[in-house]
């Protein structure tokens, strides 16, 4: 019974390891469109642990000054007080929901000293995009 | 009895390290996604590439002057080469490739390639020479347009190291000429600074 019991936390830290491996990918997600700055209810969660550490704020976008292409900057915060890295990517869409130049942005890596703040800033790939999504992800 | 139950936790236990140790070694070939962040080694990167792509083409697209030029236009551009002053063997034309293929389809700028000049002037020749092609359909030779601004840079390197660390910055630099006036309209930099830490174990 005694050895059952053990067999079975070995086998149960096993598996959390193993879960934990592959739960990594997730992360957060800031959703956003011109002229709609609230954070809060453009911001997805996919994974707690990764939003208890690091959060996305301040959603900025603007057209480029005489210029019709969309360029939008966001503020990256370490909520702790050890360095933290993650990656981000941008996404980018049209009018009708549809990704522009898809595959093309790459994850950025980006190290966040403890309670360090950095503004990540994107330009649109060109002038037909309307809305974009940030993810963040940890290394 | 005691111990026979100890023993037996152990051995299942060294049974699952050692499973974990062997699918660790075994050989396991899987498709990654392109754009995701690679570390294999210190060396220059994909990731190190797209960083410096996507840094320059928004930096060019934003500044005001070139806003300013390609808001009613798309005025022409060429690319030359990207001088590698590094000491790793760096195909820069990638990074050139990158950087014009995201500038082209902007929209904001078009580009002559000055690397098919001989194969464009070897079409010609076949088309208006020959006597094989209807000249209602040739291309006409001497009408190409000339280029307005040209892209040009380098690529340095910093590397030190110690017993255990291999520290490598990277500084690419890129500028835009107006070919006429020799006005450099544009430039910037990207810098990468990547580390490498022999792990306890030497791997």
């Amino acid at each position: 019974m005694k050895i059952n019991h053990r067999v079975k936390k070995v086998l149960g830290l096993v598996t959390l390891v193993s879960l934990l491996g592959a739960c990594s990918t997730s992360g957060i997600e800031a959703i956003g469109t011109p002229n709609d700055p609230e954070v809060k209810k453009h911001l997805l969660i996919h994974n707690d642990a990764l939003a208890n550490k690091v959060t996305i704020s301040e959603m900025r976008s603007r057209t480029v000054r005489g210029g019709d292409m969309l360029q939008v900057s966001l503020t990256l915060s370490n909520l702790t007080s050890s360095d933290k890295n993650v990656q981000y990517r941008f996404s980018w869409f049209d009018s009708d929901e549809f990704e522009v130049e898809a595959g093309v942005e790459a994850w950025t890596p980006v190290n966040l000293h403890g309670m360090a703040s950095i503004r990540i800033e994107g330009l649109a790939p060109n002038s037909s995009v309307k809305s974009y999504r940030l993810n963040v992800k940890g290394q | 009895m005691l111990m026979k139950k100890r023993s037996t936790v152990y051995g299942i236990s060294l049974m699952v390290a050692s499973l974990l140790l062997l699918s660790g070694c075994a050989n396991k070939v899987a498709y990654q996604g392109a754009t995701d962040v690679e570390t294999t080694n210190i060396d220059f990167g994909s990731t190190d590439l797209q960083q410096i792509a996507a840094k320059m083409v928004d930096s060019v697209l934003s500044f005001p002057p070139i806003v300013q030029v390609t808001s009613e236009r798309r005025p022409v551009m060429f690319v030359d080469k990207i001088k590698n002053k590094t000491t790793e063997h760096i195909d820069t034309e990638s990074i050139t490739d990158s950087i014009s293929n995201r500038i082209l389809r902007s929209g904001k700028f078009r580009f002559v390639d000055m690397t098919k000049v001989a194969e464009v002037s070897e079409q010609m020749a076949f088309q208006n020479k020959s006597g094989m092609v209807s000249q209602n359909t040739a291309a006409q030779v001497g009408r190409q347009i000339g280029a307005e601004y040209m892209m040009y840079g380098n690529l340095s390197s910093i590397v030190k190291k110690t017993k255990n660390v291999k520290d490598v910055y990277y500084k690419f630099t890129l500028k835009v000429m107006h070919l006429e006036s020799g006005i450099v309209e544009w430039s910037d930099e990207k810098e990468i600074r990547k580390t490498r830490e022999k792990s306890m174990f030497g791997m």
